[in-house]
């Protein structure tokens, strides 16, 4: 099957006739929701960009499994160059939608899965990675999105998935039979969720023993019966239905999570990847996060070129571009914004060849990439919300703009820089409040913090990955740590040599 | 004649030259014409960026790890040793 147009994408969603509640309600039309279409638009995009000739180099890789190009979300990486155009393609999708745009969590998610079933196989002679490799072929023979769902509600944070009071916490099997498994449980937070053909299930936590019917990971196509999505709420998300699009700031393209539920759900063999083998749990949420915090280094630069574009629109528009300060800012945010680019690269320039054939992202680079995108997003924010001024937060809305009797005051006295029209720099005003703490704060600042890991699971992988005791000895042997005490004139006329 | 090759060091998480030593301290290893890729990190650069080889003969030891198998540094030399006899045999 060729690639999809972003048509032919919609329509597919539109037929998967998901079991989508939002407000309290089932919306059965929700490729057509005004609050759902925007995220729906975004993904649509990594289809729409991938069938340009510009923008091809990024957007497809060449499948090793059948030899055919297909979209670089369904690829397996196969080189460190791989590695790279993958960050390269997110700081892409990120400018063009100023937003989270969803499809990287299924690649990161085989991408996992592909190097955990080879090891898994090799270890204890079980047969998932076959069946994975069979199913990675099925999504990018089909160009299928595919949603990557890894956390658990988790309920009490000291107790074991055995142990917590309600089981349905932490997605588990309920049954083993001899076509399948049966799973029940929920995963939170699932972004793109439905905007998804497939749903690849992981454990959320490094599983001990005792909780084997825990260490669960398998697909099922996202209409799968049993499953459901209850569709989170983003701060201002209603503005979405208002009539007019100018307060939305961003009103094409949005982001999306669900609370997905899996009551009793049946998974076939053929698309079980893991079944109890706590030992191999650990590995997979530490290759899926690492991988995540990787692609963070390239959308969140992304909406960060956006952002720091509406924030030199604002300064140009408030005529204060000449200020020192404003210039000043600005370089700041950019500084920022290349940094964790640099992180995102310079992960994926480091990253090896795992024993599947597959390449995986240096993980300690990957983990600094993510602990910067905890941070600089909120100060690249600031700077913005600085620079544009208290007129984001307090302005008249759409409606009174275009009042009969409050249209031609708020057009006078709205307006900035003389050749600007008032409602350009509304627009741009409500763009910086839609990436600052508006709908879009959800993707470039919340999920900056939580998403792919809390802070606090990264500087744990740093701790462990840093080398501290060669740091000590590099000190020790300069400082002359253990040395006798020489005159310095000796010291100096040593012939130099490492120890 | 067993060869030791090694990467530039710049992050070593195992001794390297101490694994190196214990290996030519053994005989009845050196002797084997076989070839060990030590690169201080996971980052396996002396290997080609690889954790592990289809060359025969053979082995890529990447920090904590010796073809792509996560091994504790004080269990390397054991294992290589176990790894160089099994291919010798």
């Amino acid at each position: 099957m060729a690639l999809k147009t972003p048509q032919e994408f919609v329509q597919s969603i539109a037929d998967l006739k998901l079991e989508i509640y939002l407000f309290g309600e089932k919306v059965d039309d929700y490729v057509n929701h005004p609050l759902i279409r925007p995220s729906i638009n975004c993904i649509a995009m990594t289809y729409d960009l991938a069938a340009k000739p510009e923008y091809e180099d990024l957007m497809l890789a060449t499948s090793h499994l059948t030899g055919k190009k297909v979209n670089r979300f369904a690829h397996i990486h196969q080189s460190t160059e791989d590695l790279v155009k993958k960050v390269k393609m997110q700081r892409l999708l990120g400018q063009k939608t100023g937003s989270c745009f969803q499809r990287c969590v299924g690649m990161d998610a085989i991408n996992a899965l592909y190097s955990v079933t080879y090891e898994c196989d090799q270890a204890k002679g079980t047969t998932y990675h076959e069946k994975f490799r069979q199913y990675v072929q099925y999504l990018q023979d089909n160009d299928l999105v595919a949603d990557g769902a890894m956390t658990d509600p988790k309920g009490d944070r000291s107790l074991p998935p055995h142990k917590q009071s309600d089981p349905d916490v932490y997605l588990h099997i309920v049954e083993r039979r001899d076509d399948g498994i049966v799973v029940r449980g929920a995963k939170a937070h699932q972004t793109g969720a439905c905007n998804s053909h497939e749903i690849i299930v992981m454990p959320t936590i490094a599983m001990r023993e005792g909780d084997e019917d825990y260490a669960v990971s398998f697909s099922v196509p996202a209409n799968a019966p049993g499953v459901f999505y209850i569709y989170g709420r983003q701060s201002c998300d209603t503005r979405k239905i208002e009539e007019n699009a100018l307060d939305v700031g961003n009103s094409q393209f949005g982001g999306q999570e669900a609370l997905m539920v899996f009551d009793n759900v049946f998974v076939p063999w053929d698309r079980v990847y893991m079944d109890g083998e706590i030992e191999f749990s650990g590995a997979l949420v530490e290759r899926f996060a690492g991988f995540h915090r990787q692609s963070y280094g390239g959308c969140k630069s992304g909406v960060g070129d956006v952002l720091i574009g509406a924030a030199g629109l604002a300064a140009d528009m408030n005529g204060v571009t000449k200020a020192s300060h404003i210039k000043d800012k600005l370089i700041e945010m950019n500084h920022l914004n290349e940094t964790l680019y640099s992180c995102g690269i310079a992960c994926s320039a480091e990253g090896t060849r795992m024993p599947a054939g597959n390449y995986q992202i240096d993980m300690l680079l990957a983990n600094v990439c993510k602990q910067n995108v905890t941070r600089f997003p909120y100060e690249i924010a600031r700077l913005a919300e600085d620079i544009a001024g208290g007129m984001m937060v307090t302005m008249p809305s759409a409606q009174d703009l275009f009042g009969e009797k409050t249209g031609p005051w708020v057009e006078k006295l709205m307006a900035g820089q003389c050749d600007t029209p008032t409602v350009d720099r509304m627009r741009v005003m409500r763009l910086v409040e839609n990436l600052t703490i508006g709908a879009g704060a959800v993707g470039y600042r919340t999920e900056s913090m939580h998403g792919a890991g809390s802070p606090q699971a990264q500087r744990i992988m740093i701790a462990r990955q840093s080398n501290m005791e060669h740091k000590k000895k590099l000190a020790k042997d300069i400082a002359g740590v253990g040395d006798p005490v020489e005159p310095i004139k000796d010291k100096v006329l040593k012939p130099t040599g490492s120890k | 004649m067993l060869k030791i090759v090694y990467c530039g060091g710049c992050n070593p998480h195992i001794d390297r030259e101490g694994l190196a030593a214990e290996l030519a301290a053994d005989q009845r290893l050196t002797a084997l014409d076989m070839v060990v890729y030590i690169s201080g990190c996971q980052r396996s650069c002396r290997s080609g960026k690889r954790l592990v080889l289809d060359t025969p003969g053979t082995l890529v030891v990447a920090g904590e790890h010796l073809d792509g198998t996560p091994v504790a540094a004080a269990e390397l030399a054991g294992r290589i040793r176990d790894k160089l006899r099994a291919a010798k045999e």
